[in-house]
């Protein structure tokens, strides 16, 4: 696995290919998709990274599929492109699913909320910030490790 | 905004050294000093000196009044001991402070300074900040649920290695970028490059693909 750090130790244990268009808008600026299994979800789906995002967001079916709605959660508003949406930020396990190597599962906080409009994002606080990763262009893959 | 005592109040508090407690919370936090001035001011509805008399000659006998009313609703005012980490749960009492009229505490949930800055915080999206915050709250909040609500989501995440792999998608990505304008608005189910289900809730494409028994999950994602 990818090695960076002067110790010696691994700076990554997992690598994933990820998509990088939108596939309903291809012409649009290429993304950075990735396979996640959002909590107890049981099967993989693709969240963007976006390390602009102050929170990682969930999609409102899947955050309904994995019990995220209804807990005890800190309601907030976030200001986004769609403009102010009203939800909570909540505790669960996102994992990051390897190809090749090890998965990592974060015990992560997400915003989920009932009138987010788009798909699943993956944020740097609260989720990214303890993630080593990096992104390999030519080949479309994605190292990471804990951090 | 702040909150200005009365010369009475300040007469009271500081001139006559009674309230140590109150004095210790304003000496540390001035902020937080100035919402428990006017918790107190508020609450115990400090009976106004007459006219005539100068407000920095109120009798003993005035004083005495006073403090027996706070002695009433709140018995910890009294407490001679300043309050420190090792002692504040012997002079407040066992949180969320039993000692305290039920009305007080919803009160003082809905005045909680540092739950109120900390939200706010959050919400222009200074996380640091936040959590430094939170990281120096004192000891006393740290046993209000909204406070341990918010040490809970601002705690940095945890990772664990887990030894499980997945498929290269590789595959399906090509579907998608094939097919996906046939599917705007559903969920697909995807393997090995070929759709295996397609339906309009996340909820109706695992009840289908519970009668396929694969042997690996495929990939699931709703196209937007």
């Amino acid at each position: 696995m990818l090695r960076l750090s002067s110790d010696g130790t691994a700076f990554a244990i997992g690598r994933t290919r990820f998509l990088d268009e939108d596939p309903i808008q291809p012409e649009n600026s290429p993304k950075i998709y990735v396979k996640i299994e959002p909590g107890d979800l049981g099967s993989p789906v693709l969240a963007q990274l976006d390390t602009g995002a102050p929170w990682s967001i969930l999609e409102v079916q899947i955050a309904e599929e994995v019990g995220l709605f209804g807990g005890q959660g800190q309601p907030i508003p976030l200001q986004t492109r769609f403009g102010r949406i009203d939800g909570y930020l909540e505790r669960t396990k996102i994992t990051i699913l390897a190809d090749e190597g090890e998965s990592i599962d974060i015990e992560a906080t997400v915003f989920v909320s009932k009138e987010w409009p788009a798909g699943s994002f993956l944020g740097y606080a609260g989720l990214l910030e303890r993630v080593r990763f990096a992104v390999d262009p030519q080949q479309n893959f994605f190292y990471f490790g804990p951090g | 905004m702040p909150i200005e005592a009365t010369p009475a109040f300040d007469q009271l508090a500081v001139g006559r050294d009674r309230m140590p407690w109150l004095r210790c919370g304003a000496a540390s936090t001035p902020k937080l000093g100035q919402l428990i001035e006017y918790r107190i001011w508020s609450i115990h509805d400090v009976p106004q000196a007459p006219k005539s008399r100068p407000t920095r000659t109120f009798s003993d006998a005035w004083v005495e009044q006073l403090e027996s009313r706070a002695v009433v609703e709140r018995p910890h005012l009294m407490d001679r001991e300043h309050i420190t980490q090792t002692n504040v749960r012997r002079l407040l009492g066992k949180p969320p402070y039993g000692r305290l009229p039920a009305a007080e505490e919803v009160k003082r949930t809905r005045e909680n300074l540092p739950y109120l800055v900390v939200r706010d915080l959050i919400e222009r999206e200074k996380i640091g900040a936040a959590r430094k915050l939170l990281a120096a709250i004192p000891l006393e909040y740290l046993s209000d649920p909204l406070v341990l609500r918010l040490l809970k989501m601002l705690a940095q995440p945890k990772v664990k290695i887990r030894e499980k792999q997945d498929i290269d998608r590789q595959k399906d990505y090509d579907w998608l970028r094939d097919h996906a304008q046939e599917y705007t608005g559903r969920w697909v189910a995807l393997h090995n490059g070929q759709l295996l289900a397609a339906a309009a809730t996340l909820r109706d494409i695992s009840e289908k693909l519970k009668v396929l028994r694969l042997s690996r999950p495929p990939l699931l994602h709703r196209i937007k």
